[in-house]
């Protein structure tokens, strides 16, 4: 990190090889476009790169440019006009609790995932949440991100972090109870 | 639903992050075992993050990297160019500071200046006048010089006068258009802020 604040591009390089797969997924989970993600998360590095002098040396990397990949992406959307819904809405219309019925067999959640219609319904689960909750979603089980680095990067509490993941996983959970 | 398996259902959560104490998970075991429900919902929950977490990323292509130091060229000769844009800018602004100045001094300090040093010069000329005849004979010749220079004075400053003025007035307006202009050039500047967009 200090190298590529010094202006060494073979060490920004090595930054972008290393972060340009989980921040591409992240892009394509936040706008749920592929072409659009390659462009986002590109410009996300570049970013990112032109913000390095207000970079704290000795912090994790990861929160700082995951920070910058919601921010472009919420813009992307808010210029696209991508509606978003209120899940509080959403919550007060379905109060009620919703009784499972998980059949017994089922395929193994690798192959399930690679099925078509389930990437869909994920996708589609996804653009029904607040763009923080899907963010938080995707940060936490996508990336393996602790709650503590993932509040870092929406800039929100922790506990508010935990909040938009327990309704998210909920959300998600109801648009494939199909499938699972 | 019982209040039992609503108060294990809030902890899923804990659960699924493996947050759980020792003593409140066999509890919450105990519980699984003995409640088809619960169980069902929580085999549910694991297997809807065990879907989420193995759908596969997207390989990034070939030339993410490339295409990634191309933009960043770019980027930086645009960052170049705005912040030669903002040297010119000052440059500017510097300069038509030091002509506002030089107007604004030539058109408000220098002719009070100017009269306070006419005055004195006159009081001293009377004073020489007074003392001596020969100084009244020489003083008559420069008393008809220094009217003729302050006539010539007078008739030069009512039409350069009038001039710097209106460039005083020009100034000002300039300098606020440049301030203005500046004030843009630094809001458009480069600089990320990261957290500035969090809504």
């Amino acid at each position: 990190m200090r190298r590529a604040r010094e202006g060494d591009e073979l060490a920004f390089e090595a930054i972008v090889n290393k972060f340009s797969r989980p921040i591409l997924d992240y892009c394509r989970r936040m706008v749920g476009d592929a072409t659009a993600a390659e462009d986002l998360a590109q410009e996300t590095f570049v970013k990112f790169y032109l913000a390095l002098s207000a970079f704290e040396l000795g912090k994790p990397v990861s929160p700082y440019l995951y920070r910058i990949a919601h921010n472009h992406c919420l813009d992307w959307m808010r210029k696209k006009k991508v509606p978003t819904v209120s899940l509080l809405v959403q919550d007060g219309e379905s109060g009620e609790e919703v009784e499972l019925d998980v059949p017994d067999a089922k395929l193994a959640p690798d192959e399930l995932a690679n099925r078509a219609e389930v990437q869909a319904a994920i996708d589609e689960a996804l653009a029904t949440l607040p763009a923080t909750y899907r963010g938080a979603l995707i940060m936490r089980y996508r990336e393996g991100m602790s709650y503590e680095d993932i509040a870092a990067a929406l800039d929100i509490p922790l506990g508010t972090v935990k909040a938009q993941i327990h309704r998210g996983r909920d959300k998600l959970q109801q648009k494939l109870q199909a499938f699972v | 639903m019982p209040d039992r398996c609503a108060d294990i259902r809030k902890s899923f959560q804990a659960a699924l992050d493996g947050d759980l104490p020792p003593t409140n998970r066999k509890e919450f075991d105990r519980h699984l075992a003995a409640c088809p429900g619960c169980r069902r919902a929580y085999g549910a929950a694991t297997r809807t993050l065990a879907v989420f977490q193995a759908v596969p990323a997207a390989e990034p292509p070939r030339a993410f990297v490339r295409n990634v130091m191309l933009r960043l060229e770019t980027a930086k000769a645009r960052a170049a160019r705005r912040r030669q844009a903002g040297i010119w800018f000052m440059t500017a602004t510097a300069a038509a500071s030091a002509a506002g100045l030089v107007a604004a001094w030539s058109r408000f300090v220098a002719p009070a200046a100017g009269g306070v040093a006419a005055a004195a010069v006159a009081r001293g000329a009377e004073a020489l006048a007074g003392g001596a005849t020969l100084a009244r004979a020489v003083a008559k010749p420069l008393g008809v010089f220094t009217s003729i220079a302050s006539a010539l004075g007078e008739a030069a400053w009512s039409v350069v006068g009038r001039g710097l003025s209106e460039f005083a007035l020009l100034y000002v307006a300039g300098f606020a258009a440049f301030v203005i202009l500046n004030l843009v050039w630094w809001a458009r500047r480069p600089v990320i802020q990261p957290q500035a967009l969090i809504p």
